[in-house]
């Protein structure tokens, strides 16, 4: 999966999920600050990651990751490193 | 200790009727029936369902009125209880900057917390097993206390916050445990009462039991039958109540209006029976509300039953409303027959719809009732067209699977 298919993937959570404006979302937006999510919004991240491309997201280690994530391009990083180790195959 | 007088100055209603507390009265004044047919709405369960008619809603609050931040966490069950409360509180003209003061709690109940959303994540759990939930607020849905919980948040009360579970009687004794909380000094304001949504399994609960109504599934409007001799069972509704309780300090400082007084209240719970009250213990807790109240049982003016229309039921409380009213002839109703029986919203519905009675004076019948079944024939109930009365004081019943009684007693404002 390419990183543009990943980036759309995040996009499509935040306004199906979030309902956000996507013309409010581009990678460099904070989660938090700009965005408005909180801890719970990371959690229902994290659920939809596990249902998209069928990994868990691991106590700790993974949940130490999302925590440290700022923006949406860390995210999308994250869920691109998430697969190339999982070696998960994703379309 | 303090002992406060407690006012009602505000409520707000979510009935079958529709939205608002103004419906529902037109709704039982015009002497309608809100019992559908709902063989349709069971779709492939009809088959294990003998009971085929409810009162749902036909009108239901807009989930996105609610912040997404709250209502993320809220389930169908919560979003009536936020409509009803924030109704109650605009109802009562409480100054926003009240409601956040840690002077105004929350009192609210459901029979459980929302149980469309339990099926929900049992749908995804048995899917997927290696999902627990199907996302964060999943369990905030579906939590025994998700509407004191979520209506707190979204509306940001502060003070003390009880969540009550005691299927039918659940929002009298909401109310009830609000007065308490205000006539002893606790809190200024309180908001209180309950919510119900309509699902199939708690239908199934009364089907089960062999409570539901269903001789009637081709004549809904019917049914339920309190207090009558061809009564069979009683018919499940959907909907909230919310009660705005203000000590009379409170209440005389920003000039709010006055709705009725709540001057007793008393619960028990009968341990003979899970499943229905008996006519003993519905006397000691009438009672214990009239002792309370410091007033006799011959001051009443009216009584609004629980009389749900069950066969077994209605008798205990009738009986025992004879033994303690004795020769008052005090004028007796069920709602149930209007509007099903709306479980753990039932109480507040009902109070807040005898306030309309006691304003206007004129006592609601109770619908379907043609020809008293031998053991109601000790009551004095309301003839079919209504009744012209000066109400000075009413009683609101509520009993409960369980054995759990409750019962208040509202008094019409005197300075």
């Amino acid at each position: 999966m390419n990183s543009k298919k990943i980036y759309d993937f995040v996009v499509s959570i935040f306004v199906e999920h979030f309902e956000l404006e996507e013309s409010k979302i581009h990678p460099d937006a904070t989660l938090f600050d700009e965005l408005g999510l909180d801890s719970l919004d990371m959690v229902d991240i994290a659920v939809e990651m596990q249902v998209r491309f069928g990994f868990k997201i691991k106590r700790i280690v993974d949940e130490e990751k999302l925590r440290s994530i700022r923006t949406i391009k860390d995210l999308c990083l994250l869920i691109e490193d998430k697969i190339k180790s999982s070696k998960i195959k994703v379309t | 200790m303090s002992n406060n007088r407690v006012f009602i100055t505000g409520y707000g209603a979510v009935s079958p009727y529709g939205i608002g507390a103004e419906k529902m009265f037109k709704g039982l004044y015009e002497n309608r029936s809100a019992v559908v047919s709902i063989k349709e709405e069971l779709g492939d369960n009809l088959q294990f369902f003998n009971c085929l008619v409810a009162a749902p809603l036909h009108e239901t609050p807009d989930p996105h009125e609610v912040p997404r931040k709250y209502r993320r966490n809220m389930g169908p069950l919560a979003v009536l209880a936020y409509r009803a409360c924030l109704d109650a509180l605009v109802h009562a003209a409480v100054p926003e900057e009240k409601i956040g003061s840690p002077e105004v709690g929350l009192v609210f109940s459901s029979s459980t917390g929302s149980v469309d959303s339990l099926e929900e994540a049992f749908r995804v759990y048995l899917n997927d097993t290696q999902r627990v939930l199907p996302h964060s607020g999943s369990f905030f849905k579906i939590m025994s206390h998700t509407c004191s919980a979520n209506v707190a948040h979204a509306l940001s009360i502060r003070g003390v916050n009880y969540s009550v579970s005691s299927a039918c009687a659940s929002s009298t004794q909401a109310i009830g445990i609000a007065y308490d909380q205000l006539k002893n000094g606790r809190q200024e304001i309180m908001i209180c009462g309950g919510a119900e949504e309509m699902h199939p399994l708690v239908v199934s609960v009364f089907d089960v039991l062999q409570a539901a109504s269903w001789n009637y599934n081709e004549k809904p409007t019917q049914t339920p039958r309190p207090f009558d001799s061809l009564r069979d069972g009683t018919v499940c509704g959907a909907g909230a109540g919310a009660l705005i309780l203000e000590i009379e300090e409170s209440a005389y400082r920003r000039k709010a209006q006055i709705f009725g007084e709540i001057i007793g209240y008393f619960s028990n719970i009968d341990t003979t029976s899970m499943a229905q009250s008996s006519k003993e213990s519905i006397v000691m807790c009438l009672q214990g509300a009239l002792s309370d109240a410091n007033i006799k049982s011959e001051q009443i003016d009216y009584i609004n039953a629980h009389a749900t229309a069950t066969i077994v039921g209605d008798i205990s409380e009738s009986l025992a409303i004879a033994e303690v009213f004795r020769d008052n002839n005090v004028p007796v109703s069920s709602l149930k027959g209007h509007m099903g029986h709306t479980l753990a919203a039932s109480g507040a519905l009902e109070i807040i719809a005898s306030l309309e009675m006691m304003r206007c004076g004129k006592l609601l019948p109770t619908r379907n009732l043609v020809t008293p079944a031998p053991e109601a024939t000790v009551l004095c109930h309301v003839p079919s067209s209504g009744q012209e009365k000066k109400v000075s004081y009413f009683i609101k019943n509520s009993f409960a699977f369980g054995g759990i009684n409750a019962v208040i007693i509202v008094k019409k404002y005197k300075k």
